[in-house]
């Protein structure tokens, strides 16, 4: 049974960062590599260990911060009471060749730490439980396309146990020459609770 | 309604054998999978790993015979979910059977020579697999670093309570591959002898190739159920664990409240325990947080290596087999108590009558997570 509502979703297609499908970030025409750096300059953040992330997990925390920024509220409640779970059909894949790549020829064999730490498809819902602080609970599914339905069950199973109260769900592809990322904030707190935490925040 | 999946048969496939009763018996003899391991095709340096033989993939390999097309892999998860079915009942085809594969690299071994090559994809892989046994449904992939294996065990506990299965069948596995020991290699984290968890002298893990296959149903006809269980992020560092353990402890405290338990339930741990400085320190932490660090625990890393995938499966059925036997297996490579915390490692067989063990497990990505098995 439903026992959840739907508060905000948010995309990164073609270039474009989008909330409630309404684009907040247009950087189209531009090549991947600028978009990344550009729409990062938009939120107008300082987080200096994005640049470290691998593309996977820029586009995912780009996604997340324009769902998170539209709704501050998350951010208030408990940590671990954010779960995030996320979808994925290419899991890490482009990494994994980025690695490869660097171990495949004896003569110039010099594997990197810092490429092989996001060489697992959980690692961009890590990235993102730092940034915010969530400690709830993580569920990451490799799938041929996003499918909600498939696991909804399982959501709402935590928030019938009562120890969550937001989950992030997430579709996080990334592969060779496109990429597409929706995340849709859904959960328990009704509209009543909502009103009272901004007016917290006030 | 049902609210809980019970085990109802398994099998682990490792370089100890093959079937849960082998595993066992190799265990009780004190016999471990780790040796000094020389696999040219990964690399020139020998180094301890829990790895299969030329001899016994060609032995697995002849006994299978499947064409050609499958990969190492697949072979092993082929060969052990056949196992299971030689000896249990369940209709592996049956559109009321689901699966749920568990792996963290898959068919990482051939990216190398082909990486444009379908079977490198983890839904094309689970596909296989499930196809091979003419599973009409489309199967699960969990692939949440090294809490994977126990992530799959609480989902198909889920699916069965939303009756969208009647029986779940848990497959995990990983091998060792060039890419993963390149890479844990890179991070230091390979111990220059075989893991000794939880000891003072630890010094990184020892990886395993493994699979473990548990079947999950919603009826009563094992004894050991998944009681509860639950995940949880650090929130604290990509590849390093809480140094307070305040993440896992997050989990265990959800896990005891799913499964309407409290700490002093508590009989037995089946630890992570992968003998890297950084996790064995933050999982005491976490146990001493949840007041579950003198409990009688211990760690089967020094059997098996760190089969990653295949952990949190090859634990879970190993606990549930020493609850039926009420006996706890001896961690082994454990002799100075090397962790802040105090703790009751077990470093001898010994006769415990279980009722309620919790399993934990913490992987990259500062993710966490634990289930508790009763007896009934």
């Amino acid at each position: 049974m439903k026992n959840w509502e739907t508060y905000g979703t948010s995309s990164v297609k073609k270039e474009i960062l989008s909330y409630n499908k309404v684009p907040v970030f247009n950087g189209s025409n531009t090549s991947l590599e600028s978009f990344l750096t550009s729409a990062y300059e938009s939120l107008d953040i300082q987080y200096p260990k994005y640049f470290k992330m691998d593309t996977m997990c820029k586009l995912a925390f780009l996604a997340s911060e324009i769902l998170l920024k539209y709704n501050p509220w998350i951010n208030y409640l408990a940590k671990e009471t954010v779960a995030i779970c996320t979808q994925t059909a290419t899991s890490s894949l482009v990494t994994d060749l980025k690695f490869q790549q660097a171990i495949q020829d004896p003569e110039a064999y010099f594997p990197s730490p810092s490429v092989f730490v996001y060489t697992l498809p959980n690692v961009a819902t890590g990235e993102i439980c730092i940034r915010n602080g969530f400690k709830g609970e993580n569920l990451c599914l490799v799938l041929e396309q996003f499918d909600p339905e498939s696991v909804l069950f399982q959501i709402e199973d935590w928030f019938e146990e009562g120890q969550t109260q937001v989950c992030l769900l997430g579709w996080i592809e990334v592969s060779e020459d496109d990429y597409s990322i929706e995340w849709r904030a859904i959960g328990t707190c009704s509209k009543e609770s909502l009103s009272s935490n901004s007016e917290e925040k006030n | 309604m049902s609210k809980t999946a019970y085990i109802a048969t398994h099998s682990i496939f490792s370089p100890l054998g093959l079937g849960t009763e082998t595993t066992w018996n190799q265990i009780l003899a004190g016999e471990s999978g780790i040796s000094l391991t020389n696999r040219t095709d990964i690399t020139l340096k020998d180094f301890y790993a829990s790895s299969f033989s030329d001899a016994q993939v060609n032995n697995w390999n002849k006994a299978l015979s499947v064409d050609n097309d499958y990969t190492k892999l697949e072979r092993l998860m082929l060969t052990t979910l056949m196992d299971v079915q030689a000896e249990s009942p369940i209709d592996f085809s049956s559109a009321k059977t689901v699966f749920i594969i568990s792996t963290t690299k898959g068919n990482v071994d051939i990216i190398g020579t082909n990486p444009k090559d379908e079977r490198i994809l983890l839904p094309t892989m689970a596909k296989r697999i499930s196809s091979f046994f003419g599973n009409p449904n489309q199967p699960y992939v969990v692939s949440n670093a090294c809490i994977s294996g126990v992530s799959a065990i609480l989902l198909g506990k889920s699916l069965l309570k939303h009756r969208k299965a009647e029986q779940v069948v848990v497959c995990g596995a990983d091998i060792i591959s060039e890419f993963t020991v390149a890479g844990f290699n890179c991070l230091h984290a390979i111990s220059p002898f075989p893991c000794k968890p939880f000891d003072q002298d630890r010094k990184g893990l020892t990886p395993g190739e493994a699979c473990g296959v548990l079947v999950l149903v919603n009826e009563p006809i094992g004894k050991i159920k998944i009681s509860g269980g639950a995940s949880s992020n650090d929130a604290n560092h990509i590849s390093g664990p809480s140094r307070t353990g305040d993440g896992l402890a997050i989990a265990i405290q959800k896990t005891l409240k799913t499964a309407n338990l409290k700490s002093t339930d508590i009989d037995f741990v089946s630890t992570h325990g992968t003998a890297t400085l950084f996790n064995d320190e933050s999982e005491s932490k976490a146990l001493a947080l949840t007041n579950l660090n003198l409990v009688e625990a211990n760690s089967l890393k020094g059997y098996f290596g760190h089969t990653f995938g295949a952990a949190g499966i090859i634990e879970t059925i190993l606990t549930a087999k020493s609850m039926e036997n009420s006996q706890i297996m001896a961690s082994i490579g454990y002799g100075k108590h090397g962790v802040c915390t105090p703790m009751n490692i077990v470093t001898q067989l010994k006769s415990k009558n279980i009722k309620h063990s919790l399993k934990t497990a913490s992987g990259f990505g500062s993710c966490n997570a634990a289930l508790i098995l009763s007896a009934e």
